[in-house]
């Protein structure tokens, strides 16, 4: 099995199991805090005396709002609100250094293996509560001491690992009672808003789908564990998307879409921003369809701010989440490169859950404590070009046995090392003018006609484990042709392709002004919002091939009119 | 004030009727005749059949446990389908194995925006044609050097309808059905033995639309309301036992009283509290008589789908690897003891007072529903069709049900003659019993699926004794051959089946089987929770 990594579209309300009208009365943070904390106690007591003790014990509740609105070229498609809360309960067995959550040599990944969970009562009623907490934990302790034989076995059995790191970290418990976060989403009028804006899409009659979605989720979460740790905090988050697809008349399908978060839905661009965005997009996609298919291309390349983060994000940040250089399974890539030079020595890559802003805008990759209950903390992972360090959950690896406060996931899966707010920082810089010379200077010395620049950028999927290429796909959208005067001319049909290392190593400059991507990102714990930021940046080497291309011609009939009776 | 009705018109109009926005189905229709007047590929035929179909949908789902709410969701959604076939009725895209991919359910606008439902429409069917187009000509090459041993023809003729039923106006508020299930699933706070319990409340308000090119046009409401409970426990020996009971009507206004509605949460709780407690059951083969609510759900799971015949779709490279349904080559043949009839008949509304769920007008392909006697003297007379002709049954008798429109049962009814009384009926086992010379006969009352929940040991002196842990083996349509008696009175069984607004009703007397094996459940079972819970009053 693969493991797919991706920086999407697709709302992490998706997992969400529950819909529900009202919204929750205000809950009392301290209350559940309370009950989850004896019961907790209640229960290790009784465990503790059996043969195989548990030797940690937590609790999570995360209690998730969300409201939903999209619309398709103008007319409304679905309008939810959800309200559902999930119960995790982890128990380990063993101890610090070997215990039940350690992997399995030569079986298939077991997604989640370590964390039980079920749905809660969305009421604060004590007997119901209760029943589920006891109920998981009798689960989650069996399951527990059946899987902690499995994994003495195999480590009786299989050759000796590579890494012997502990299992889990020791870290200081936190206590901690944060604000409950509430937004108040005015239903009608950003129904209104996402209507109109997708309506904006029918001027096109060429466009194939053309939607608007809304998505305001808040979350409160509780987690408590045998350490001491006790801590309630609250989230929130916004997001719209607004995507369109239409057909070259090769048939090859151009997607396009604008993504934009906020922690609220203030915080959104206000709508003659998102009108602007939306005609522009609209132009582009146009243009792409008219525009000529790109020939396979080894040569530079200028990534914008945005693209580059998103690119960081997929090709570098997912390598260096620290549990992957634990499983033999993965590729490990920079499991031996600590101290070593990976990028060129102006370049800095940090990963900050302190954050709030970057460059003036807003990122939403932050929070104060992870879904371990760790403090989240600045992590330079490449100071100089050299790399330092991984992301760390409190799963340990080789040299790095504690926490930096990344261990994330979301409601119901066991958290693992991921991403926060990614900043790329450049040493030396350059106008994105004097950057764009800088290409075709260094397309004249390669002898190149030209170089590229990539505008827009979506995630793909990344693979990390050993069994297929190392390879990574990001999907570039907007793609120019930068000519050795100066021309720019819009290409379609890039597909990138290469190595992540080589591909990293080529940067050889850098723009003096820095994009944020907001969104959320998706891997074995479930989606979590992140951020990415980044210059411009120009790279040396970077090849294309050309994009497979759809068989399917386009529509046979014209689009139906608008009225009954009327004309397309 | 000229436009204000009087009063007593107002009052005239039934009480369900709500107005129906014409925007639906004028936007499909106007798409239909633009696809049917345009849409071809040069070189190709355009569509000789299409049929657009959209359900208008709003539900809810309520959950809770111990009298807290888990969970109320509420949704409005307008899924839909375009049905495209190209050649001829004899020889089209359908029933090959190759024939095109999965296509996910696609919703539309939830507004009555004429221009979006048909933008839609015309995307989907624009798809859906090429697609069509493409599996033919596939279908073509495969059946180019051979022939068809069966040479059915793969659409059935049926006459166009037009009918539209008053919408149905449902009080989708889910304050009242939280308060219910919260009611309901309170019960078992008084039985601190169960691991886990809950009780559900899932209503649906739907409009179906079917246009097709044939001129059929059926507008037609379809609401279910679903409550269901359920409760798990483990025996001292660690064996996992579950119950699950399900009240399904099709409005709320058919539910029964909520103190009937907490009796029957009791009544599960009780029966699963006793079960926990029984004695296991031995292995054991042998007569068994399965009371009208088991007999029922053995009906439906065995019956009932032997009845709804299935064509398997051609490969072009010999037999279709998927098999046949059991009775696709027994009709003329016998299937029950002579002295049975079944007969499924959608057009009954009610049996003996009791509203039943399988009832309809029309099935999901606009052929209307027919009675069909399906068994007489035990003999198998024919089956229940679609328009999806099979071998010796051209024709659909409109049992076409759900989106894929395959054969299903609508309101079965099972029929004997010489019908028992309840102690006569005992007698008959224990009759039976001793012939065999068997310790005990054994007495099912209530299945879930095939699932037995409550079952009883029956001694010869007339004793009875619950037991737990007996599992149902090998049981077939073949068990149904050997029915030795069955009881005089019958018992409506009221079901939700595929689709989420899909009802149907099992009409059976209490049946005593010559031969049932049950198997003893096997170990090892889960151990006993460890910590004991905290009670909360």
């Amino acid at each position: 099995m693969h493991r797919h990594l991706l920086l999407s579209l697709v709302p992490f309300l998706l997992a969400a199991p529950g819909l529900a009208g009202p919204r929750p009365p205000q809950m009392k943070p301290a209350w559940l805090l309370g009950l989850l904390d004896d019961e907790l106690k209640r229960n290790l007591a009784v465990l503790k005396k059996e043969a195989v003790p548990p030797y940690f014990v937590s609790y999570t509740v995360r209690d998730l709002s969300a409201d939903h609105v999209r619309a398709s070229f103008g007319a409304v498609e679905s309008d939810l609100r959800k309200h559902a809360r999930t119960f995790a309960v982890e128990v380990r067995v063993g101890d610090y250094s070997l215990d039940n959550t350690h992997a399995i040599r030569g079986r298939g990944r077991e997604p989640g293996y370590s964390t039980v969970s079920a749905a809660l009562p969305i009421e604060d009623d004590e007997g119901a509560i209760r029943e589920v907490l006891w109920r998981e934990t009798d689960r989650a302790y069996k399951d527990a001491v059946e899987r902690l034989a499995k994994v003495r076995t195999n480590r009786d059995v299989k050759v000796g690992e590579e890494d012997r790191s502990d299992d889990f970290s020791r870290e200081s418990p936190e206590r901690f009672v944060g604000e409950p976060v509430t937004i108040r989403v005015d239903r009608a009028a950003w129904r209104d808003r996402v209507k109109a804006w997708s309506a904006r899409l029918l001027d096109d009659p060429r466009l194939l789908t053309g939607a608007a979605s809304l998505w305001v989720t808040e979350e409160r979460r509780w987690l408590v564990s045998s350490e001491g740790t006790s801590v309630f905090s609250g989230t929130s988050l916004a997001r719209l998307v607004i995507e369109a697809t239409t057909k070259a008349d090769d048939g090859m399908l151009l997607p396009r879409n604008l993504t934009y978060a906020s922690r609220s839905p203030d915080g959104l661009p206000p709508d003659e921003e998102v009108r602007k965005d939306v005609a522009g997009m609209m132009a582009d996609l146009a243009a792409m369809r008219d525009a000529p298919q790109i020939d396979p291309y080894a040569g530079p390349a200028i990534l914008s701010g945005r693209a580059a983060g998103v690119f960081f994000h997929e090709v570098f940040g997912h390598r260096v989440e620290g549990h992957r250089q634990k499983d033999e399974k993965e590729g490990q890539t920079f499991r031996d490169k600590v101290g070593q030079r990976i990028l060129p020595d102006f370049l800095s890559v940090v990963f900050d859950p302190a954050l709030r802003k970057v460059a003036g805008q807003e990122v939403v990759g932050g929070y104060e404590l992870d879904d371990q209950g760790v403090r989240g903390r600045k992590v330079d992972v490449v100071v100089g070009g050299r790399f330092k360090g991984f992301l760390m959950s409190r799963s340990p690896v080789k040299g790095f046995p504690k926490s930096n406060g990344h261990g994330r996931g979301q409601a119901g899966r066991a958290p693992v090392a991921r991403q926060s707010n990614l900043v790329v920082l450049a040493g030396e810089s350059m106008p994105f003018a004097a950057l764009k010379a800088r290409l075709i200077e260094e397309c004249r010395r390669q002898g190149k006609p030209y170089g590229l620049w990539f505008r827009g950028i979506e995630g793909g999927f990344t693979f990390t484990g050993r069994e297929i290429p190392n390879a990574f796909n990001v999907i570039p959208t907007v793609v120019y042709r930068i000519h050795l005067d100066g021309r720019e001319e819009m290409v379609r049909g890039a597909d990138l392709i290469g190595t992540p290392l080589t591909a990293l190593t080529t940067v050889i400059a850098a723009s003096d002004r820095t994009e944020v991507f907001n969104g959320v990102c998706g891997a074995e714990s479930g989606w979590v919002p992140v951020s990415a930021s980044s210059p411009d940046l120009l790279l040396s080497q970077i090849e294309i091939q050309r994009k497979e291309k759809s068989q399917e011609r386009l529509p046979i009939l014209p689009p139906p009119p608008r009225t009954p009776g009327g004309r397309p | 004030m000229r436009r204000a009705a009087p009063l007593f018109l107002l009052m005239l109009l039934p009480s369900v009727a709500a107005a129906r926005d014409p925007t639906i189905e004028t936007a499909m229709k106007d798409e239909l005749a633009r696809t049917l007047k345009e849409l071809r590929i040069e070189s190709h035929a355009g569509p000789y059949f299409v049929a657009f179909r959209l359900w208008d949908r709003a539900s809810l789902q309520v959950s809770a446990t111990l009298g807290a709410l888990v969970a109320s969701d509420s949704e409005t959604a307008r899924p839909f389908s375009a049905e495209v076939r190209v050649g001829t009725p004899e020889f089209d895209n359908t029933n090959f194995v190759g024939g095109g991919g999965w296509v996910p359910e696609k919703a539309t606008t939830i507004e009555a925006d004429y221009h979006a439902i048909r933008h839609d429409f015309w995307s989907v069917t624009d798809e859906a044609y090429k697609a069509a187009v493409e599996t033919l000509s596939r279908k073509q090459a495969a059946f180019e050097n051979r022939l068809r041993t069966e040479g059915l023809p793969d659409f059935g003729p049926a006459d166009p309808v037009e009918s539209r039923d008053p919408a149905v106006d449902l009080d989708l508020d889910p304050g009242r059905w939280e308060a219910l299930a919260r009611r309901l699933s309170a019960v078992f706070r008084r039985f601190p033995e169960f691991h886990r319990s809950s009780a559900g409340v899932r209503l649906t308000r739907q409009d179906d639309y079917l246009v097709t090119s044939e001129g059929t046009c059926l507008i037609e409401p379809a609401h279910i309301l679903v409550i269901g409970i359920e409760a798990e426990t483990q025996a001292a020996d660690g064996m996992v036992l579950a119950d699950a009971t399900a009240v399904v009507v099709s409005l709320p206004d058919h539910l029964p009283p909520e103190a009937a509605l907490a009796a029957e949460a009791e009544d599960l709780a009780r029966r699963l509290s006793a079960t926990r407690t029984a004695p296991v059951l031995d292995d054991y083969a042998g007569p068994a008589v399965f009371e009208p609510q088991a007999a029922a759900e053995v009906v439906l799971a065995v019956l009932a789908r032997a009845f709804a015949s299935n064509r398997p779709p051609e490969s072009g490279r010999g037999e279709s690897s998927l098999p046949a349904g059991p009775f696709q080559n027994r009709i003329g043949g016998r299937v029950l003891p002579r002295s049975f009839s079944v007969v499924d008949d959608p057009t009954a509304v009610a049996w003996e007072g009791t509203r039943l769920m399988g009832s309809y007008r029309y099935d999901d392909e606009g052929v209307p529903g027919r009675k069909v006697t399906l068994v007489e003297g035990g003999i198998l007379k024919t089956l229940l069709t679609s328009r999806t002709p099979q071998r010796k049954l051209p024709l659909s008798n409109g049992h076409g049900r759900g989106r894929t429109g395959r054969p299903a049962i609508a309101n079965l009814f099972v029929d004997a003659k010489d019908g028992l009384s309840a102690a006569d009926l005992k007698a008959r086992l224990l009759d039976e019993v001793e012939l065999r010379g068997l310790p005990y006969g054994i007495v099912v009352r209530r299945m879930a699926g095939l699932t037995p929940t409550s079952v009883f040991r029956v001694f010869p002196d007339g004793r009875e004794e619950r037991v737990r842990g007996a599992q149902l083996q090998d049981m077939n349509h073949q068990a149904f051959k050997d029915i030795l008696a069955t009881s005089s009175r019958r018992y409506a069984h009221q079901v939700q089946q595929g689709d989420a607004v899909q009802g149907a009703s099992v009409v059976t007397p209490s049946l005593l089987f010559e031969d049932v094996t049950f198997k003893r459940r096997q170990g090892p079972f889960p151990k006993l929770p460890i910590a004991p819970r905290r009670q909360v009053p």
